[in-house]
C-alpha cells in the first residue's frame, strides 16, 4: 500500500532546554547559526535582539520565558529557526536542531490535561518520538503570543 | 482576486480621480466646461461598461443613472445647477466606496442604491431648456481628450506600490553594500580599482536617488480632495469661501503624502469653521464677503513646505492666554506679562482652543497639539502667524522623503544608535562646556541662563548607567523635540550616515523608544532613537510652561535662571550655606570608603582625575573625614575656577533656592560674604570670588586636569 504522502504531517523538529519541539515544515523558511544579534535596550523578556536577514530586520524571539523554561543569560551554541507566515518572520532561539520527521495524524496523541495553563495555547499536538515526546508548537498562536500585545503585558509583570 | 478585475477598481479609481475636479471645473462654466461634461460621461460610462461584463450590478446600475444624468448635461438637456453638482459628487464618492468595497470582498455591494439613483434619475427627468454654452461647444471638442489619454497610456505603466517598496528596499541594500565595501577597501587613490570603485559609487548614489524619486508624488490627488472637503464646510457652515491652490506640482514621497492628509485637513476645517467668519461679519469688517483660503505648496531647501493661510478672523490672543489660565497652565501675571508671538504658541497646548462653542466640525477631540505631534513625527515642523481681523497661516515643513534619512551615529554602552540629524541642534564635548549640573537628583545642562533637562542614555536605555558622568568620555547631544530641548549624554559620536528607514518587526513595535531601525555599512543593525519620546520621557512635553520660557516649579524643565539663584547646603553641624552657581560644574555624593590619602589629604578619584577635597569653611584639606565610617555618605561641591577644580565637602543635603539674598555683611568672614534670612532660617552667603582668589594664588600639585 502507498503512503498517502499529503496527510503526512512533516515537522521541523528542535530542542529547546529539555524537550522536543516542531515546526511544520511549511512555516520554516530557514535555519541560521546564532550569530550577530542586536540586542534591543527595554524590550520584552523574551525578544533576544534583532537579526539582519539580507537587509529585512527580523525579531529574535526566545521561547524560554514563554514555555516557562530558565532564561540563559548567553546564547553561545544554537540555532536560529526562522518562521515565516504571511509577511510576518520571527526567528527562534533553538539549543539544537533536529531531524525533519514525518508524523502519521494516527500517531497524534491529544495535548495532555494537566499542561501548564500559558502552554496550553502553544501546543497544537503531541507526538511520540524517540522515546520521547515531541510538541508541535501552533506557528499562529506563538506569532500572536509573541506580537505587541502581548509584550506590553509581559514587560508590566 | 481575478487580475481583471483588479485593473478594472486601478483604472476607474484612476478616472475618478479627476472627477471631482472636473465638475467643479464643469459648475464655473468657461470655454472647457464642455470638455469636462464629456470626461465625466467617459469615465462613469467606461465603469458602467465594465460592470456590466464583470457581473457588478448594483454598480453597474449606479453608474447607468450617473451616465443618464451626464448624457443629458452633454447634449445640453439640463443646465448645470447646484443639485447637479451635489448629485455628482455624491455618485462619485459612492462608486469609489463600492470600489473600496469590491476592492476587500471581491464581490458586489449588497448596499442599497435606490435613494441615490433615485435622485439621479429625478435630476434626469426634470431636464429644463438646453443650456446653450455647453451644448455648442461639446461636438467640437469631443475627440481632444480622447487623443491625450491613449498618448499618456503608451509612456506610461502602472506599478504596484509593493514593487516599488521592494526595489526601493534593494537599493537601500546596495548603498548598505557600497558602504561596506568603501570601508573595506585601501585602494590607492590612482589605480584603477580604485575608479572602479569610484564609479559605483557614484552611480549607486544615482540609484538611489532616482528610486526614491519614483515614489513622489504631486500635492496635486491632496488639494484636489481639498476642494470637497471646502466646498462640503464651507456649504454646512453657510460661508463663502474661495479656494486658491498653488504648487500642485510639488511633489513629496508617497506615504508623506498620506501622513500630512489628516493633518491637513484638520487645519483646512479649522481655517474653514473658526478662521472666516460670516458674510455679515466680514462685510460690517470691510471685508469681501467670500472668504479666501489659500492652500500652497513649495520646495525650500530640501524640505517641503505647505501653507494654510486663511484671511478670517485671526486668533484670538485674549481669549487664548484666558483659556491657559483656566486651565492652570499659566498664572494671570505671566498671561499678561507674555508677548503675542509667545501667546500664540497656546495654541498648540493639549486642550486649548478658541471656539466660543464647539461645533459639528471641529470639537472632535483633535486639537493643535495633536496637529503638531503627528507633523513632528514626520520629522517635520509646524509654524503659526495670525494677525487679529487680517487672518492666520500656518506653515508646515517635511522632509521630501522618510525612507532615507541623514542620522548621527552615537555609541551608548558601546552599541551603536542613530539619531536623526533633524532633531539635532548642537553636539557638544562635555569637557568643554563643563556646565552638567545636578538640581534635585535631576541632571540639568546649563546654557544662556537657561537649564535644559538632561537624560543619560546609559540610564534611559538601561545600560549600566550609574548616573556617574565621565567629562573625558561624554559628549553632550543637544535636541530639539518639538519647541523643547533636551540634552542627552552619550558615550560615544561616531559618524552621520544617510540610513535606511526600517520598521522595527512587530515584536517591538510597542516600544516607545524607538522609531525604527537600519543596518548600517558593516552590516550590524542599529537602533534609531525616537526623539520626542526620549523628550517626553524627561516629562518635558507635558510641561509646556517651560518651553514657553516661563519660570516653573519642575526643575526637570526648562527654567529661567534668575540671578538669585543658589545652591542652598544645609550642613548637618554648619547650618545653612548657599552658594552661587557660576563656578559650580556638579555636585558629587559619595561614601567615605570613596576616599583616598595622598600626601596633601583626602582626595576623591574620579574618572576624569583626582578631586582634592577640602573643607567647605576654611578651604584646608577636609581631615574630618578621617573620623567618618565607612558608610557615611557626604557631598562634595565641585568647584571649578583658575583652571583646576576642587571638592568643597560637608555633611548634609542640597537643595536650590531661587529667594532673594538680602545679604547682611555684619558677619562677613573670609570665606563669607555675610548672613541673610530665607524661610528655613538664616543662610550663610560663601564668598566665591574669595574662593576664586584662593585657588588662583595657591597653586597645588594634587589636582591637575587633562
Amino acid at each position: 500500500m502507498t503512503v498517502s504522502a499529503p496527510e503526512m504531517v512533516h515537522l521541523c523538529s528542535f530542542r529547546i532546554d529539555e524537550s522536543w519541539m516542531g515546526l511544520e515544515l511549511s512555516a520554516v523558511q530557514e535555519l541560521l547559526p546564532l550569530k550577530h544579534i542586536t540586542e534591543v535596550p527595554l524590550a520584552a523578556r523574551h525578544v533576544t535582539g534583532l537579526i539582519n536577514l539580507r537587509g529585512q530586520i527580523v525579531a529574535v524571539v526566545d521561547l524560554r520565558p514563554l514555555l516557562g523554561f530558565p532564561v540563559l543569560r548567553r546564547y553561545e551554541t544554537g540555532m536560529l529557526v526562522v518562521m515565516r507566515r504571511a509577511d510576518n518572520q520571527v526567528a527562534l532561539v533553538v539549543d539544537r536542531i533536529g531531524d525533519t520527521i514525518r508524523f502519521d495524524p494516527e500517531e497524534r496523541l491529544p495535548a495532555p490535561a494537566n499542561l501548564a495553563a500559558h502552554v496550553q495555547p502553544l501546543v497544537r499536538a503531541v507526538y511520540p518520538y524517540d522515546y520521547e515526546l515531541l510538541m508541535q508548537l501552533d506557528i499562529d498562536q506563538l506569532l500572536q503570543l509573541t506580537g505587541p500585545e502581548n509584550s506590553a503585558e509581559e514587560r508590566k509583570s | 482576486m481575478e487580475e481583471i478585475v483588479v485593473e478594472f477598481i486601478n483604472e476607474s479609481l484612476e478616472s475618478l480621480e479627476s472627477f471631482d475636479e472636473s465638475v467643479f471645473a464643469m459648475e464655473n462654466g468657461g470655454e472647457d466646461a464642455a470638455v469636462h461634461v464629456d470626461s465625466l460621461f467617459r469615465a462613469i460610462h467606461t465603469i458602467k461598461g465594465t460592470c456590466g461584463f464583470l457581473g457588478f450590478r448594483n454598480l453597474e446600475s449606479l453608474s447607468h443613472a450617473g451616465e443618464s444624468l451626464l448624457a443629458d448635461l452633454r447634449e445640453g438637456r439640463r443646465p448645470v445647477e447646484t443639485s447637479v453638482v451635489n448629485a455628482l459628487l455624491e455618485l462619485s464618492a459612492t462608486v469609489r466606496r463600492i470600489l473600496d468595497q469590491i476592492q476587500e470582498s471581491g464581490r458586489d455591494t449588497d448596499d442599497d442604491m435606490g435613494a441615490i439613483v433615485q435622485t439621479l434619475q429625478e435630476l434626469q427627468d426634470e431636464r429644463a431648456t438646453p443650456d446653450s454654452i455647453i451644448a455648442e461647444t461639446t461636438k467640437n471638442s469631443a475627440a481632444q481628450p480622447e487623443r491625450t489619454t491613449s498618448n499618456l497610456a503608451e509612456k506610461s505603466i502602472r506599478v504596484h506600490v509593493e514593487t516599488l517598496d521592494e526595489i526601493m528596499n534593494l537599493v537601500g541594500e546596495l548603498v548598505l553594500t557600497r558602504n561596506r565595501l568603501l570601508q573595506m577597501t585601501s585602494l590607492p587613490a590612482n589605480g584603477e580599482e580604485h575608479d572602479a570603485l569610484h564609479r559605483l559609487s557614484v552611480l549607486t548614489s544615482e540609484l538611489q536617488e532616482r528610486v526614491m524619486h519614483t515614489r513622489m508624488q504631486p500635492v496635486r490627488g491632496l488639494w484636489r480632495s481639498m476642494r470637497r472637503i471646502v466646498r462640503d464646510l464651507a456649504e454646512s457652515c453657510g460661508k463663502n469661501v474661495e479656494l486658491i491652490l498653488e504648487g500642485e506640482g510639488t511633489e513629496l514621497d508617497k506615504s508623506l503624502l498620506e501622513a500630512v492628509k489628516d493633518p491637513l485637513t484638520h487645519l483646512v476645517r479649522n481655517a474653514i469653521d473658526h478662521g472666516i467668519e460670516s458674510a455679515e461679519e466680514r462685510e460690517a469688517n470691510g471685508k469681501p464677503p467670500g472668504g479666501q483660503l489659500i492652500l500652497r505648496a513649495y520646495h525650500q531647501g530640501g524640505l517641503v513646505n505647505l501653507e494654510i493661510c486663511d484671511d478670517g478672523a485671526g486668533i484670538d490672543t485674549i481669549t487664548l492666554r484666558r483659556r491657559a489660565v483656566e486651565e492652570g497652565r499659566l498664572r494671570d501675571d505671566e498671561a499678561t506679562a507674555m508677548d503675542e508671538l509667545r501667546a500664540l504658541q497656546l495654541i498648540f497646548l493639549p486642550g486649548m482652543s478658541t471656539a466660543r462653542e464647539l461645533t459639528q466640525l471641529s470639537g472632535r477631540g483633535v486639537g493643535m497639539d495633536v496637529v503638531k505631534t503627528n507633523i513632528e513625527r514626520l520629522g517635520g515642523t509646524v509654524s503659526i502667524e495670525s494677525a487679529p481681523r487680517v487672518g492666520t497661516t500656518i506653515s508646515i515643513q517635511i522632509p521630501l522623503t522618510l525612507a532615507i534619512i541623514p542620522a548621527q551615529i552615537v555609541g551608548v554602552g558601546g552599541r551603536p544608535f542613530a539619531i536623526p540629524q533633524v532633531n539635532i541642534v548642537e553636539i557638544l564635548s562635555l569637557r568643554e562646556t563643563d556646565v552638567l549640573e545636578t538640581v534635585h537628583e535631576s541632571r540639568v545642562f546649563r546654557r544662556n541662563g537657561k537649564l535644559i533637562p538632561c537624560l543619560d542614555l546609559r540610564q534611559v536605555l538601561a545600560l549600566g548607567g550609574d548616573g556617574s558622568i565621565d567629562p573625558l568620555r561624554t559628549n553632550l547631544v543637544l535636541l530639539q523635540a518639538g519647541a523643547q530641548l533636551v540634552a542627552v549624554v552619550v558615550d560615544r559620536i561616531h559618524d552621520t550616515q544617510e540610513i535606511v528607514v526600517k520598521a522595527l518587526p512587530a515584536e517591538l513595535r510597542d516600544l516607545p523608544t524607538f522609531a525604527g531601525a537600519t543596518i548600517l555599512g558593516d552590516g550590524s543593525i542599529s537602533l534609531i532613537l525616537d526623539v520626542l519620546h526620549l523628550a517626553r520621557r524627561c516629562r518635558v512635553m507635558e510641561e509646556m510652561r517651560g518651553d514657553l520660557g516661563l519660570r516653573v516649579r519642575n526643575v526637570a524643565s526648562v527654567i529661567e535662571l534668575p540671578n538669585e539663584t543658589h545652591l542652598l547646603l544645609r550642613t548637618y553641624d554648619r547650618g545653612l550655606k548657599a552658594l552661587a552657581m557660576p563656578h559650580v560644574v556638579r555636585v558629587e555624593r559619595f561614601k567615605a570608603a570613596r576616599v583616598e590619602w595622598t600626601g596633601f589629604g583626602p582626595v576623591l578619584a574620579m574618572q576624569d582625575g583626582l578631586l582634592g577635597l577640602r573643607d567647605l569653611e576654611d578651604l584646608q584639606p577636609a581631615r574630618w573625614i578621617q573620623g567618618l565610617k565607612e558608610d557615611d555618605e557626604l557631598h562634595a561641591i565641585v568647584f571649578d575656577a583658575a583652571e583646576r577644580r576642587i571638592g568643597l565637602c560637608f555633611l548634609g543635603e542640597v537643595d536650590i533656592i531661587h529667594d532673594f539674598l538680602d545679604v547682611d555683611s555684619g558677619t562677613a568672614h573670609r570665606f563669607c560674604l555675610g548672613s541673610a534670612p530665607i524661610s528655613e532660617g538664616i543662610v550663610d552667603l560663601i564668598d566665591d570670588a574669595a574662593i576664586v582668589r584662593e585657588m588662583s594664588h595657591r597653586p597645588e600639585p594634587e589636582a591637575a586636569y587633562a
